[in-house]
């Protein structure tokens, strides 16, 4: 096979790069050095050229990617077996529903994905109950978009009285938190941006769970024998990302009561979180930090992604990080 | 005014061509997965250099360059559980780094001159009638004006401009480099010296005036 003058100046480059004299490595080409030198100069010419991150930049973790490790880092497992099966099997009811699992009813509207965050962006409190039947989805979404968000899990009943505690990281339920629970202050009613006031309740409000136990699962000690254990709240929780924006038509009129979707993309998270375009078209989420393709769906037209594409292929995707809030991710709308 | 070659490869010698212990890389991912925030800093020291030059190639400003940067690690975090623990890690962080330009130059709505790649671009030879305008002289280096080095890399092919960033901001190896495009080894030869030539094609002519 013929050598080429790509695999010369490859092999050049590679012998110089590794420290060897140019003049040295060049010599060995005989007659055709001389034509690979302006090419092995300029290689190294850009290589020398290229700009050094600056120290601090390249000796300490940027904040953004501290806090995105600080929210997506999952802690170290729980190692007793005494407690892990029995806490997965309880993930596993959350998680999927079963046994009629519910978020407090006090929550406004089960069955919407869009949960409230307080405008603070304090951690809230959700409790989650058995034997009330609502939508599946709601815990998830909550744990979806306040990745920090504790929960407080009431598995008990009369005879196995609640309860424990738990807390979700990139929307993931987690168990960290065995201590036994203990009555903490819960952040003041939330409400949505712009919507109706929230009113998710202290879960140390909430009677005690009266579905059927949990077969098998371990309770830690309760705080009280009448109320399921409320929330420990994280000492310093991540933050959740807010991505805002509005969706407009062709000459950018604003168009409201237009649903607003969020597709994560990526590995951080998973799952769609919706909302509508308020009267001024404008449009607020509350996420956990990841990738997301913003589309809006208008009745008539069909959907549009971010920035102005029919084709979602063509969605330019929106990264956020955790407390990082973005703006004016609009969606012009595409006839 | 031309620099003497061997002092800039005495200088920048040993700089970008680090190549990670493979068995302690291993152990930072998997510490970085469970939650150590000293390994993941570990990581980051490690490849963060090499990010940031692949990008910095292709942008025109350091702050943008950071903020790519930043995006890339924040990709690590997410990605971390995925990725496979014993294979490297610089190609991954470089497919990241693409990907975070090319939105970035969408969410700009413009991305650098885009040039038609030809068909032989890559999977034929190189043209070695490139060469034949060669002064047989050089062998130090030019002294390039930074901006118009920036115009002329903006000239590039996107894939040319990978493949230089990734040899010579990243300090690729020219497998790392084909893993990380995925093509060939001898299809990154080829665009290499087509891409060298390209742009040495590009320095030599009088710059425009407006």
């Amino acid at each position: 096979m013929t050598q080429t003058f790509a695999d010369t100046l490859a092999e050049t480059l590679d012998r110089v790069l590794e420290g060897e004299a140019p003049e040295t490595a060049l010599g060995r080409l005989g007659p055709d050095g001389p034509a690979i030198a302006p090419l092995l100069a300029l290689g190294l010419t850009l290589q020398a050229s290229c700009p050094e991150p600056k120290p601090a930049f390249a000796s300490a973790l940027p904040p953004a990617v501290a806090a995105a490790f600080d929210t997506s880092a999952a802690p170290a497992a729980p190692r007793s077996v005494r407690w892990t099966l029995p806490l997965l099997a309880l993930a596993g009811l959350i998680l999927l529903g079963l046994g009629g699992l519910a978020v407090a009813p006090h929550l406004p509207n089960p069955g919407q994905t869009d949960l409230p965050i307080p405008r603070d962006e304090r951690p809230v409190a959700f409790a989650v109950q058995k034997s009330t039947p609502i939508p599946r989805r709601t815990p998830l979404a909550a744990a979806i978009e306040a990745p920090s968000t504790p929960i407080a899990v009431a598995t008990g009943t009369p005879a196995l009285p609640p309860a424990r505690t738990s807390e979700t990281t990139g929307g993931r339920i987690l168990f960290a938190k065995m201590a036994p629970a203990t009555d903490t202050e819960v952040p003041p009613a939330p409400h949505l941006p712009g919507g109706p006031a929230a009113t998710a309740t202290p879960a140390s409000s909430l009677p005690a769970a009266t579905g059927p136990s949990l077969e098998g699962t371990e309770v830690a000690p309760t705080a009280t024998e009448e109320h399921a254990a409320p929330a420990t709240a994280s000492p310093s929780p991540p933050l959740p990302a807010t991505i805002r924006g509005r969706v407009v038509g062709l000459h950018d009129a604003p168009i409201a009561g237009i649903p607003v979707n969020l597709e994560a993309i990526g590995d951080a998270a998973s799952g769609q979180i919706s909302t509508v375009t308020d009267a001024h078209g404008a449009y607020v989420l509350r996420v956990a930090p990841g990738t997301y393709l913003v589309s809006a769906t208008h009745p008539d037209h069909g959907t549009t992604w971010h920035p102005a594409t029919r084709h979602r292929e063509e969605a330019v995707a929106v990264t956020v990080v955790a407390g990082e809030q973005r703006q004016d991710i609009n969606v012009t709308l595409q006839p | 005014l031309n620099v003497p070659l061997s002092s800039v490869l005495m200088t920048d010698r040993q700089a970008p061509r680090e190549v990670p212990d493979d068995s302690s890389e291993r152990r930072l991912i998997e510490g970085a997965r469970e939650g150590d925030r000293a390994a993941f800093t570990q990581l980051y020291q490690r490849h963060v250099r090499r990010v940031y030059r692949f990008i910095r190639l292709q942008v025109p400003d350091d702050a943008t360059a950071e903020d790519l940067t930043q995006d890339v690690f924040v990709g690590l975090v997410r990605g971390l559980p995925g990725i496979r623990a014993e294979s490297p890690l610089a190609p991954w962080l470089m497919q990241v780094a693409r990907n975070r330009l090319a939105n970035h130059w969408r969410s700009l709505g413009r991305r650098p001159a885009e040039v038609a790649l030809p068909d032989d671009d890559v999977d034929s030879g190189p043209d070695e009638a490139l060469l034949t305008s060669a002064p047989p002289e050089s062998l130090s280096l030019p002294e390039i004006d930074p901006a118009r080095l920036g115009d002329a890399i903006a000239g590039l092919t996107d894939l040319q401009r990978d493949v230089l960033a990734l040899r010579f901001g990243a300090g690729l190896s020219l497998a790392e480099t084909a893993i990380t495009v995925g093509r060939s080894v001898q299809a990154v030869k080829n665009v290499q010296f087509k891409a060298l030539a390209a742009l040495r094609r590009q320095l030599a002519t009088p710059e425009a005036r407006p």
